[in-house]
């Protein structure tokens, strides 16, 4: 296995009322193929920020990515495009990802008339096989955002992502702004995908209880610095740096019961809609 | 220990051009004692922040409300919302520091417009008092807040400063919006003990709003799980946490990532809750629940008592 | 901040997410003064359309003179009296609804096409390429709009539509600023920054995402320019740069009743009058429209 996607001392500084702000401290990390990342930290520690120099969004001060061995720092937008066929992105706000003015068919599709000659019934097909794949069913292509819950329109989000079957997605906190019934459709749905497509995941979250059930490695971040990382099992029972054990202290304890009546969860369950 | 607020039988439904259009709360009742921490827990559209409104006597128009909300003895009367009972007797935090505050005045100026409209306070007399709880809340420089604008202090320090205001009136029950949700974790905590604290020295109650059950196990001394509108199951925390009767509380458990081993799925409560509760005659999880049986969609349960304070609205109740 | 919950605000309470059709039928049906701004521009409209068969003397009122009725006071058969060449001033306005619209109509389209691509391409690319558009779009904004027009038809000489040109070269920046404004803060919105991440190309995000998305302010400012243009329009006319003789021109005639205002008033002040009112009516709506799409003054 090699490394899907690999950044290398990334520096991210931004400038603001004449003071610099280091965002991105000299970060490196890689993502083998098929496993998933997660990068935890508190707001305005820059992890999301490392997510979009790694995606080649924002412009780096130094350092570089690479996707699947190909630099993509400094690429221009037109030369970045089939690169990008190959990521994609979910977002943290979940209907604010979503264009308020184009039908979920619509915001699906837009992968699809970017980066194939896909169109006309056979896009349509594609958009309903998508819908189906996210666990919605093919009336929710005519529907608006506005007409959309939380997490249906996550499930709009993760299908548009899907759509020009990526390697790689990044997963901004794609759960904090769910409900946790809501959460868990949407981590299981992850999980799911992940199996069927050997995805690798980039996943951004401030919740250490859903990067420890989500991810296989982890890296910590602070003030724009990766204090620790290393796999999810070790970072997180067994935690070396100061700034990590803070961390995980500072986590309510969870309700202390056994999952009660876990024993015969119906597999179809996620398969929710309405 | 004396009941310092009672909620019963709450319903508030909203109106428009005098026809019912939802009815987002529907018979909620619940009790706060003094020096007692009630968490309220629940999902999105379950209705937490609207009972915490009622309670404020801040219903939104077109909101037609019908029950009984009796605070420190005294029955609210619900035409005429008091300002006074609000600040004196009942006081709110808001979810997010950043907006509660007003970004052109400082701290001092908006803490002293509090307390000189509440108790006619001279403007030093009214400093003093004001510094005094910056100072309790934690804040090591209350000079410095005082004439701080909210721009200028963090979220933690602003949501400090934020309690510092709501405490100004000498309350009885404080009603706390989500008060760590916008918050970083090791903030948060930090607030969760300020609030533990404040209530053994001050003694006041808390209606603690939240949607996340770690932190209403470490604060709460009790709890009451909102659904759809209704209490559906209410107890003593650890009671509630350790065995959860009602089956929408053990979902909400159960889908807890950290109560599941990575990899194996979470048991997720598929669909979501209702959005119009008008029409609502039988058990508003019915469709979501893996217990339902016939009669369950008939039958709309009331909140009964399992055992001693601890309530459940399930007619399966005791038997799953 | 990162923990945001599930948990909605206050503000959640208010019915937004209709769709703006809906919004706008209910908001109108609440709002008495949109309905008389509403029933004016009706009004207009349908003088604009059917003038010739409505106006009691169409023939007059495109300007054929009749010098023997010159400067009769209204009455019975002339209800807002003739002017000096006899013309009856009810058809002369009436006739003077299609061309004072249709110039409206010229100038803010115009102004739309040039204005909304520089500024949405100025919001939503920012650095130079914004500063070098927004200098030039201040350029035209530093002069007064009447002193451009002047110039511009002193060029072109001196008609409606030369005077429609004008008038539309110092519009257009307000356009523009309207639009990059909204390209500025829909621009860092996440459904756009996701059209980036899924490589669709600038071209395609500024009308898919950003003009799509600003529709509506444009739509409120454009009904309001309308009954503003009128206005422009007959004050170009007024002295002379605008419509010619013998157009039945609101602006024109008021300046041709100008020297007998206090013998012969009728001739100026019901075109006056006709400008004032479809000045109202649009801005009425206007002001509804912008009730009805800022959330700010959401009234309930």
């Amino acid at each position: 296995m090699s490394a899907l996607i690999a950044v290398q001392n990334l520096v991210k500084i931004y400038r603001a009322h004449r003071q610099e702000v280091r965002a991105v401290d000299d970060v490196s990390f890689e993502i083998e193929e098929g496993t998933t990342f997660g990068l935890v930290g508190e707001s305005g520690s820059g992890k999301s920020t490392i997510a979009r120099c790694a995606l080649g969004l924002i412009p780096l001060n130094s350092g570089e990515a690479r996707f699947d061995g190909r630099r993509i720092t400094g690429l221009t937008e037109r030369a970045m495009r089939p690169v990008r066929a190959e990521m994609g992105m979910v977002f943290q706000n979940p209907v604010a990802a979503l264009n308020p003015r184009m039908t979920v068919r619509d915001s699906i599709a837009e992968p699809l008339l970017t980066h194939t000659t896909v169109r006309g019934r056979a896009l349509d097909d594609r958009v309903g096989q998508l819908l189906e794949e996210v666990g919605l069913d093919a009336g929710f292509a005519t529907r608006l955002p506005h007409q959309l819950s939380g997490g249906q329109s996550q499930r709009v989000g993760i299908a548009r992502a899907l759509a020009t079957r990526p390697r790689l997605l990044v997963l901004d906190e794609p759960t904090s702004a769910l409900d946790v019934s809501v959460q868990a459709q949407v981590l299981n749905l992850l999980q799911e995908l992940r199996a069927q497509y050997g995805l690798t995941y980039l996943m951004i979250s401030h919740d250490l209880d859903v990067i420890r059930y989500l991810c296989d490695t982890v890296g910590v971040m602070r003030r724009g610095q990766l204090v620790e990382s290393g796999s999810a099992a070790q970072v997180l029972t067994s935690p070396r740096h100061e700034y990590t054990k803070q961390l995980i202290d500072a986590m309510p304890e969870a309700p202390g019961a056994k999952p009660r009546g876990a024993d015969t969860i119906p597999t179809k369950l996620r398969r929710t809609t309405q | 220990m004396s009941e310092l607020l009672v909620v019963d039988d709450l319903t508030v439904t909203f109106l428009e051009r005098g026809k019912p259009k939802n009815r987002p709360l529907r018979g909620i009742s619940l009790t706060i004692g003094e020096g007692e921490i009630l968490g309220v827990v629940g999902e999105t559209g379950c209705g937490k922040t609207l009972t915490g409104l009622a309670v404020l006597g801040l219903l939104p128009q077109g909101a037609q409300p019908n029950g009984r909300i009796v605070l420190d003895g005294v029955e609210q009367d619900f035409t005429k919302p008091s300002a006074d009972t609000r600040g004196r007797i009942v006081s709110l935090v808001f979810q997010n520091p950043g907006t509660a505050f007003n970004p052109v005045f400082t701290i001092g100026a908006q803490m002293r417009d509090v307390i000189r409209r509440h108790r006619g306070l001279r403007r030093g007399e009214a400093r003093e008092h004001i510094l005094h709880y910056l100072a309790e809340v934690g804040l090591p420089d209350p000079d410095r807040v005082y004439r701080s604008f909210p721009h200028e202090l963090s979220g933690g320090m602003l949501q400090r400063a934020m309690i510092a205001m709501a405490l100004l009136c000498e309350p009885r029950l404080l009603v706390l919006d989500e008060p760590t949700t916008a918050l970083d974790v090791t903030i948060a905590k930090q607030i969760l003990q300020l609030i533990r604290r404040l209530r053994d020295q001050f003694g006041f109650g808390v209606l603690f709003i939240t949607h996340n059950l770690g932190v209403v196990n470490e604060l709460c001394d009790r709890l009451a799980v909102l659904y759809a509108g209704r209490v559906v199951e209410s107890g003593p925390t650890a009671e509630v946490l350790q065995d959860p009767q009602h089956p929408y509380t053990r979902g909400l458990l159960n889908a807890l990532p950290s109560r599941q081993t990575p990899g194996s799925p979470l048991e997720a409560i598929p669909g979501a809750v209702p959005g119009n509760l008008l029409a609502v005659t039988a058990c508003a999880f019915a469709d979501r629940c893996r217990y339902a049986i016939a009669a369950c969609r008939e039958i709309d349960p009331l909140l009964e008592e399992l055992s001693a304070g601890h309530g459940v609205a399930c007619i399966r109740a005791g038997e799953i | 901040m990162t923990s945001a919950s599930g948990v909605p605000p206050l503000a959640a309470f208010v019915p937004l997410g209709e769709r703006p059709f809906t919004r706008i039928r209910r908001v109108l049906a609440r709002d008495p003064m949109a309905m008389v701004g509403v029933a004016i521009v009706v009004l207009v409209l349908v003088l604009a359309l059917f003038g010739q068969w409505i106006a009691p003397y169409p023939e007059q009122g495109l300007g054929s003179p009749r010098p023997s009725l010159r400067g009769l006071a209204p009455g019975a058969e002339y209800l807002f009296g003739t002017d000096q060449l006899g013309r009856d001033v009810l058809s002369r306005i009436i006739m003077g609804a299609r061309p004072a619209l249709l110039i409206s109509v010229f100038v803010v389209l115009l102004a739309m096409v040039i204005g909304i691509p520089l500024g949405a391409i100025a919001g939503y690319r920012g650095g130079w390429v914004d500063q070098v558009l927004m200098r030039v779009t201040e350029v035209f904004q530093s002069f007064p709009p009447l002193l451009l027009a002047m110039v511009t038809v002193a060029i072109l000489g001196p008609s409606l539509v030369n005077a429609g040109i004008a008038l539309a070269v110092s519009w257009w920046p307000w356009y523009a600023r309207l639009v990059r404004a909204e390209a500025q803060s829909l621009r860092g919105r996440p459904f756009v920054e996701a059209a980036r991440a899924i490589g669709v190309p600038t071209w395609r995000i500024i009308p898919r995402h950003i003009l799509r998305n600003s529709l509506t302010p444009i739509l409120v400012q454009a009904t309001v320019d309308i009954g503003s243009v009128v206005l422009a329009a007959g004050a170009l006319a007024f002295i002379g740069l605008g419509a010619q003789p013998p157009e039945p021109d609101w602006g024109l005639m008021v300046a041709e009743g100008r020297g007998l205002i206090f013998t012969q008033w009728w001739i100026s002040t019901f075109p006056g009058l006709a400008l004032f009112v479809t000045v109202l009516g649009f801005n009425l709506i206007g002001d509804s429209l912008r009730d009805i799409f800022d959330p700010r003054s959401v009234k309930r």
